[in-house]
């Protein structure tokens, strides 16, 4: 393999799922005669194929770094190039976007494999294909594109396919609503994202990423620096559903379960993680804000595992959770420990995306039923997807062995190593891993285990459903061996060695509890979660404590805030420029001029008369204006 | 007075006369009449600039220009002879059908 | 002598003229516009400009105006009723509007004789073209090498305007 062929590769992993999309979006409804007359097994095939091609070609880059290539840089051409304002296309494939590309490109793969069966009794699934490798290509080129502009045409290009694909079964009006609440709310981040570029743009004068951290490196702290990390925070709190925006990930599971897997749990709600590791160096530089950004992350950790406790639906049970892990996410980001952060996100890609397809998997056998109080007892009649369950749930809850276990105790260890950690935020993120126990073992209970509800015959799912969960289990069981402590194994943290060129691990002060001890009162923890919950809901699905339960199961009342805050005065002011200003004047602005051009038309005609000899008068009147105007300018 | 003035003066004094002719008279073929005459006042513009400058490019135009002439005037005429079969006149006063 | 000429046809023009305006007989305008014609081409040739001078008295007073003439006698247009009266506002404002675009040209004119900065001189002088084999030879020269292009796109519009001529005197088009 030359040089030049290898230069290309970051190009082509992006461009595969591209093709994919314009052969399900084009050619093949074209070849078809429509696209309701599409068949899924085509239309799922090619998808899968372009996706396997780019996991393969991903993989490439990976050896091709891990044989010591510090970078593959790749750049396209000047998008914009208009006097000194000058922005180029790049594409960069270092080792952090490479850990991205595999995560997108290896479960995107998986999770196309899987709709070929989930989807097969849907007609006109190109579409659906066809938008999957859209996203696809937009999450890639949000995290290979080397700047922030880059970034956000894949930001915006993501935010476009969760829209579409939310909106998937769009004849039902409840999905388009949560599609465009999902538009809305994300379209209120990208506004800070927009605001973040241009402060940056005109303090710095670039937006690539290597410029912008070499030219604030060892830079004093300055009031816009602080301003556009807050605004790029605001930007991520969207896309990542963390407080105050993340209202619209719960609705988001209108869509078809796969995308759930992908989209809103997998990548795209990661990229605001990712976003802040990228560019870690500029977000140090305000520490205040980014202890903000950890309190926040344990807010919505808690938040997000209090309300998955009393939800009924199996997909916004693990929506809640989505919220809540993606709060861990953030904890770690703000405390500092952006390879921890990275780790997370990687193992809770493997295990919700597990968890995610294994609820699809229940659904489809129970017949679209996503109540989990109709379920019950399936344990038997899906054997396979009850074990694969099985190990998520163990991944999420954080027992031993299991990818989340190392995750999400490296992250409870952070909380206390680092500088910004303290004890109150290790206390509050421990509160919120009991939850995500014990909503973990309610899952099982009112799904698997219990008294049977559901009037059906559930069968177990094909093989090419059972095929990629089964690889996402054993991800998820030991995708947490790359990352073992210090503690226990000198340089066997595989994951931080790997994104040391881009993320300095940055260890801090030694941490009041050693590891050991935090990751034991961890697993007691969830043990005792575990336990507890299996005792509660084994009986009963629904939760008491003292009363919360009616405020958890209203979302904190969010949404009516929102509702009564926002929504509702928009509305009014929305009628009262209606009534006021369009009726009350711009539809009678047009009377006026209707009027008006008729009144003057009848006393202009009497001009047309006809004769040509006027014509020509008027002409030549009009010539002499103009020239004796003109005459008179050059004159004075 | 020098040739070069007198030959720019009676151009303009042409032209002013071709479209005195085109805003006065009612016959259309008389109009037509006006707007060779204005052509003939930047010819001969064209000519004098030319000789002037020194230069052959006026002369070159005046020859495009002229070709232009016949195709207007044989179109014209054509659009006047219909005009006279429809309306019995090519008159302007008899001919006012394009009206408000 | 030749300036003395230049300057008499000039006049002669100017007085021919105001019969093609003025004239209620549009015989009597045709054949002024004629007698015009024909005194241009002779001051192109005075001035030297001979080819432009062939082209206007064959072309111009030849071809064009005897087809004016063939238009006259086709619609027996002799007739003077509904002409341009003296009476009439119309007459004055025509005359008056004239007059102002005579101004316009005319300060145009005397802008370009007083101006200092005129643009440097062309190589076809006189005499220049003498050496090249005169008026014609000069012109052909340029007219089928640098404008070419043109030459060939006026030869289209000419074949264009016969054909519609064609089709507009048809009485009926079947």
């Amino acid at each position: 393999m030359t040089t030049s062929t290898l230069s290309v590769l970051p190009l082509w992993i992006l461009l595969l799922p591209l093709f994919g999309f314009l052969f399900n979006a084009l050619a093949y409804p074209l070849a078809a005669g429509g696209t309701s007359k599409t068949h899924p097994g085509v239309a799922g095939s090619v998808a899968s194929l372009f996706m396997g091609a780019s996991f393969v070609l991903a993989l490439l880059g990976y050896g091709k770094i891990l044989g010591g290539a510090d970078a593959l840089h790749q750049p396209l051409y000047d998008w914009i190039h208009f006097g000194e304002l000058k922005f180029s296309l790049a594409l960069h494939l270092d080792p952090l976007s490479s850990m991205m590309t595999l995560i997108i490109t290896g479960i995107g793969s998986l999770i196309h494999i899987y709709s070929i069966a989930y989807m097969s009794h849907e007609k006109g699934v190109s579409r659906f294909f066809a938008y999957l490798n859209l996203f696809c290509f937009a999450m890639l080129f949000l995290v290979l594109s080397d700047s922030l502009l880059g970034v956000f045409f894949g930001w915006e290009g993501v935010g476009l396919c969760s829209y579409l694909l939310i909106s998937y079964w769009y004849s039902d009006e409840a999905n388009v609503q949560a599609a465009r609440k999902a538009f809305l709310a994300n379209r209120v981040g990208d506004l800070g994202f927009v605001l973040a570029m241009a402060l940056i743009y005109t303090q710095m004068g670039t937006l690539s990423f290597a410029e912008l951290i070499a030219g604030v490196s060892g830079a004093a702290v300055a009031p816009w620096l602080f301003g556009a990390a807050a605004l790029l925070f605001f930007a991520a709190t969207g896309k990542s559903a963390q407080l105050p925006l993340y209202v619209w990930l719960p609705d988001a599971m209108a869509g078809p379960t796969p995308v759930s897997a992908l989209i809103h749990a997998a990548t795209m709600v990661t990229a605001g993680v990712y976003l802040f590791v990228r560019m870690h160096v500029f977000f140090e530089l305000a520490p205040a804000l980014m202890s903000f950004v950890a309190w926040i992350g344990v807010v919505t950790a808690l938040l997000g595992g209090t309300i998955a406790l009393v939800q009924t639906d199996i997909k916004k049970l693990l929506a809640y959770s989505t919220v809540s892990q993606l709060g861990f996410m953030f904890i770690a980001v703000g405390v500092g420990a952006y390879q921890t952060a990275m780790f997370h996100l990687m193992t809770h890609a493997f295990f919700k995306a597990l968890l995610f397809l294994g609820a699809g998997s229940v659904i489809h056998a129970c017949d679209g039923e996503q109540d989990m109080r109709k379920m019950g007892g399936l344990a038997k009649a899906l054997p396979w997807t009850h074990l694969f369950m099985l190990v998520g749930s163990a991944a999420i809850a954080g027992l031993p062995v299991f990818s989340g276990f190392f995750s999400k105790d490296e992250i409870l260890y952070m909380t206390l190593a680092q500088g910004r950690g303290n004890f109150l935020l290790f206390g509050l993120a421990c509160v919120a891993a009991f939850l995500t126990a014990l909503y973990a073992i309610r899952l099982l209970t009112l799904t698997f285990w219990g008294p049977s509800h559901f009037k059906g015959h559930p069968h177990e799912s094909p093989l090419l459903m059972t095929g990629p969960l089964f690889v996402l289990a054993v991800l998820a069981t030991f995708g947490g061996f790359l990352g073992i402590p210090h503690e226990w194994a000198h340089d066997a943290h595989q994951l931080s060695l790997w994104l040391s060129p881009v993320v300095a691990v940055t260890g801090g002060h030694e941490a009041a509890l050693s590891e050991a001890l935090v990751s034991g009162f961890a697993v007691l923890i969830s043990v005792i979660g575990l336990g507890l919950g299996y005792a509660i809901f084994r009986k009963n699905p629904d939760l008491k404590v003292l009363g919360l339960e009616k405020l958890w199961a209203a979302k904190y009342y969010l949404d009516e805030i929102y509702q009564a805050v926002l929504v509702r005065p928009l509305h009014a002011l929305g009628a009262l420029v209606e009534r006021g200003l369009e009726q009350g004047f711009m539809f009678r602005l047009g009377d006026w001029m209707g009027t008006g051009v008729q009144w003057s038309g009848d006393r202009l005609r009497a001009i047309q008369n006809g004769d040509l000899q006027a014509f020509t008068l008027l002409l030549v009147t009009g010539l002499v204006l103009v020239l004796g105007i003109l005459w008179t300018w050059a004159h004075i | 007075m020098e040739t070069g003035n007198v030959l720019h003066l009676l151009s303009a004094y042409l032209f002013c006369l071709g479209l005195l002719a085109l805003l006065l008279r009612r016959n259309t073929l008389i109009m037509l009449m006006g707007i060779e005459l204005m052509l003939n006042a930047v010819n001969l513009s064209f000519v004098t600039f030319s000789r002037e400058l020194n230069q052959l490019n006026g002369q070159l135009q005046v020859f495009f220009v002229i070709t232009l002439a016949a195709a207007e005037s044989a179109i014209g005429l054509s659009i006047l002879v219909n005009i006279y079969r429809n309306f019995g006149s090519i008159k302007t006063d008899r001919t006012t059908s394009l009206r408000g | 002598m030749g300036e003395a000429v230049v300057h008499v046809l000039a006049a002669l023009a100017a007085f021919l003229g105001l019969f093609v305006v003025f004239a209620r007989n549009p015989f009597t305008c045709a054949f002024a516009l004629v007698g015009l014609m024909v005194c241009l081409g002779g001051i192109y040739g005075l001035i030297g400009a001979h080819f432009v001078a062939a082209l206007q008295v064959i072309v111009y007073a030849g071809a064009i105006m005897v087809l004016f003439v063939f238009a006259i006698m086709l619609m027996n247009l002799n007739e003077e009723e509904s002409e341009y009266s003296w009476g009439h506002w119309r007459t004055y404002a025509a005359l008056l509007l004239s007059a102002a675009v005579f101004l316009i040209l005319g300060s145009g004119v005397n802008a370009w004789l007083s101006d200092t900065r005129k643009p440097s001189s062309g190589v076809w002088t006189f005499d220049h073209v003498r050496e090249v084999g005169g008026n014609v030879v000069a012109l052909s020269g340029q007219l089928f090498s640098k404008d070419y292009i043109q030459f060939e796109i006026i030869s289209l519009l000419l074949l264009v305007a016969s054909v519609a001529a064609l089709i507009l005197a048809k009485r009926k088009v079947d």
